[in-house]
């Protein structure tokens, strides 16, 4: 059985960032999912498979740096820094693969 | 007669002894007669009948024979005739001498003779006589006189302010006589004063009476002159102060007399002239302002010890008398010469006109200078000008807090600025990044979409148009913040201009202190009304402000003053900002209107250009001429606010 195939999660409070970067990733053949803030994220039951999440660091109520540092201290497959979309320069971006 | 014969008879012998005891006796008698220096007149049924040298004297009659004969009412002054008749016949009637009586004679010459006359009934060869003895009383009239002239020029004197108060006193009996005066300023009335002298002595001040009784003493105990000035205090705690002088007069009996003069107001003035002095003399003592005057030539006539301290003097004398222009003016701050005829304190001197000078230097006696602020101001006395006052301060430190003040209010508006604008281009980032990003993002999708080996036009169609409305979007911001800039449109109302004008000048009067500028408005009462935006006319008003106190800000040989004028015009109002700065350079004159055109490191350059879009969208105009003689005249025209004008905003 071959893996399931690989994902980006895109966290983003505007829905026309998250409409083209749906777009975008698509285009060279990832699945895409995206949610609206880092609460739908983390509540979202999530596929287990590769995947990869591009994270707004401006969100409303929880900020993208602290959905980061969340994960960053409770999952040790995380592989930090992660691109995130807004900030020029300070697009970061990181994987992690979803534990089995 | 009796017994003038001498004839002698030896039967008579004893009768010729009693004879000529007779004629000795009358010879006495006449030696007597003739010798008093009493007139004696002797007067039968009218005629003169007998007189002794003295009446002849009296009467200025060149010999008795001149009398002898005369009938009386020729010697007597009709006025007085009645009484004298009265008097004749009294005396005959009774037989007895009257009482003296003062009556009038006419001498000889037609001059009065004052005489007092005692009239005796006699028998002069057998018949009734009377005998007149008279005597001269000229000189106690003259005394008389004079002491009425003098009791009459008293009362003058009263009446032009004086208050000469008269005093007799008998030291021997101890009585006073007192004229209303002295009981006035005694503080007595004739029914409360005892009339002793101890009692009046109680009325002198306590710290006056020694001194007082002490000069009594003294004058009774050797004579000569006694002046005292003193203080009486009344009952009711007035106090009237009163400049005595009085002389010993010992005849007979022993009597200190003289006059008090009532010196009260005169000591008040005195008084406060002393204490107004003292306290000029205080104030310029005291004051921290070093303070000189100056005479006709520039030479010191006072100064006060700040004045000493700032210049490093450590007398008076050190200064006065001297030419302050050579010892402490000589020099300018940059080193040249500052000559006399130049001397910007001595104007008040040569052409009597205050001044004020705030950066020039004044030398120290140890040859060191200090930026110092002056004032000079002429002295007039009587309408005449004598000199001047000259105060000053080293502002040496008030100069360089003011600078590091201004460098601060720089730094920190230039902060400010760039807080500012650095905010305003995080909001506009944020703003504008978010669409640019998905713009960014679809146009890549709609690149991928093509590139595959089966392009897919639909999902690239719909990046695209993605991408289109993502590019709007981004446009729509940017027409939002330029609005958002623009402000709101303007409420067009009848305002007052110069209500306008007085409020752009209250808001600009930070501005005004911290360019130390002196701002004059003109506002002509009879403006119209015009149809405005207040915020709008407020904007133009305080932009052309704030141009021309900048304008002035390297101004510093002359006064930095802006006028702002109003006054009707054939368009409606006309408003003047007139500014003594440095003026527009004529080649950039055309171009100031241009937006962003600025010659400030820190202008924008937008003032100029949107206030007069401001003024040409009331239907005005805005323009400006060289000031007369120096400096710029920015001027705006706003059309009146009447039916016809009235626009909808």
């Amino acid at each position: 059985m071959s893996e399931p195939p690989s994902i980006v999660f895109v966290v983003d409070d505007d829905s026309s960032i998250r409409d083209a970067l749906k777009s975008l990733i698509r285009s060279v053949g990832l699945k895409v999912e995206l949610f609206r803030s880092p609460r739908e994220f983390l509540q979202a039951k999530r596929p287990d498979a590769p995947s990869c999440l591009i994270l707004d660091v401006r969100l409303p109520g929880e900020s993208g740096l602290d959905l980061q540092r969340e994960l960053a201290d409770s999952d040790h497959l995380y592989h930090g820094p992660r691109r995130y979309p807004d900030v020029g320069k300070g697009h970061e971006s990181g994987s992690r693969r979803i534990p089995h | 007669m009796v017994g003038t014969s001498g004839q002698a008879t030896a039967p008579f012998n004893d009768r010729n002894v009693s004879l000529e005891a007779l004629a000795e006796s009358e010879q006495r008698s006449r030696t007597l007669v003739e010798a008093l220096p009493d007139a004696i007149l002797v007067h039968s049924e009218d005629k003169i009948v007998f007189v002794n040298p003295f009446c002849v004297r009296l009467l200025v009659a060149a010999g008795p024979e001149q009398l002898l004969g005369k009938d009386i009412n020729e010697i007597v002054n009709p006025d007085d005739l009645p009484a004298i008749r009265n008097r004749i016949q009294d005396c005959y009637a009774s037989g007895t001498a009257s009482p003296p009586m003062e009556s009038v004679l006419v001498a000889c010459d037609g001059s009065f003779v004052e005489v007092e006359a005692v009239t005796i009934p006699i028998c002069w060869n057998g018949a009734p006589a009377i005998e007149v003895v008279a005597r001269d009383i000229r000189d106690r009239k003259r005394a008389e006189r004079a002491v009425q002239d003098w009791q009459e020029r008293l009362v003058l004197a009263q009446k032009a302010g004086l208050r000469i108060g008269l005093w007799d006193w008998d030291v021997v009996a101890n009585t006073v006589i007192w004229s209303d005066e002295t009981y006035r300023q005694f503080g007595y009335t004739r029914d409360t004063y005892s009339g002793r002298v101890e009692e009046a002595v109680t009325r002198i001040h306590l710290e006056d009476r020694p001194r007082v009784e002490d000069a009594i003493r003294k004058v009774i105990a050797s004579g000569g002159e006694y002046a005292q000035q003193y203080r009486l205090v009344w009952p009711n705690g007035t106090t009237c102060w009163v400049d005595a002088h009085g002389v010993m007069v010992r005849n007979g009996s022993t009597h200190m007399l003289g006059i008090g003069v009532d010196i009260t107001d005169l000591k008040k003035t005195e008084q406060s002239l002393q204490e107004s002095e003292e306290k000029y003399l205080l104030l310029l003592n005291s004051t921290a302002e070093a303070i000189y005057g100056l005479d006709l030539e520039g030479d010191c006539t006072f100064c006060n010890p700040a004045c000493l301290r700032l210049l490093g003097y450590g007398a008076p004398k050190d200064l006065l008398g001297t030419n302050m222009h050579e010892l402490i003016h000589h020099t300018r701050a940059d080193g040249t010469p500052y000559p006399k005829q130049d001397c910007e304190i001595y104007v008040a001197v040569r052409e009597g006109r205050a001044s004020h000078v705030t950066d020039e230097v004044l030398w120290r006696a140890d040859r060191t200078s200090f930026t110092a602020e002056y004032w000079s101001y002429p002295m007039y006395k009587t309408g005449e000008l004598v000199g001047a006052v000259v105060t000053f301060l080293d502002v040496t430190e008030q100069r360089r807090a003011e600078e590091q003040l201004r460098h601060s209010q720089e730094d920190l508006a230039r902060v400010t600025r760039v807080a500012a604008m650095a905010e305003l281009a995080a909001a506009i980032a944020h703003e504008v990044n978010q669409p640019l990003g998905a713009v960014v993002a679809n146009g890549s999708a709609s690149l991928r979409w093509l590139a595959r080996e089966s392009p897919n036009l639909e999902e690239a169609r719909e990046a695209i148009e993605r991408t289109l409305q993502e590019a709007n979007r981004a446009s729509d911001v940017i027409r939002r913040i330029r609005a958002l800039l623009q402000k709101v449109p303007p409420q067009m109302e009848r305002l007052d201009v110069n209500a306008v004008i007085r409020e752009a000048l209250t808001l600009a009067g930070n501005e005004f202190l911290r360019g130390g500028v002196a701002v004059q408005a003109d506002l002509a009462p009879d403006v119209p009304n015009v149809l405005g935006d207040r915020i709008q006319l407020q904007q133009v008003l305080l932009n052309l402000i704030l141009n021309g106190i900048d304008a002035m800000r390297k101004i510093s040989h002359q006064s930095r003053e802006l006028i702002i004028k109003s006054a009707k015009h054939p368009e409606g109002v006309l408003i003047q900002v007139h500014d003594s700065g440095v003026g527009v350079d004529p080649e950039q004159a055309d171009r100031i209107f241009e937006p962003f055109f600025t010659t400030k490191p820190q202008g924008i350059g937008m003032g100029l250009s949107i206030s007069r879009s401001i003024i040409e969208a009331h239907g005005g105009r805005l323009w400006f001429t060289p000031g007369p003689s120096h400096g710029v005249v920015f001027q705006f025209t706003v059309p009146k606010a009447d039916t016809s004008n009235e626009r909808a905003p």
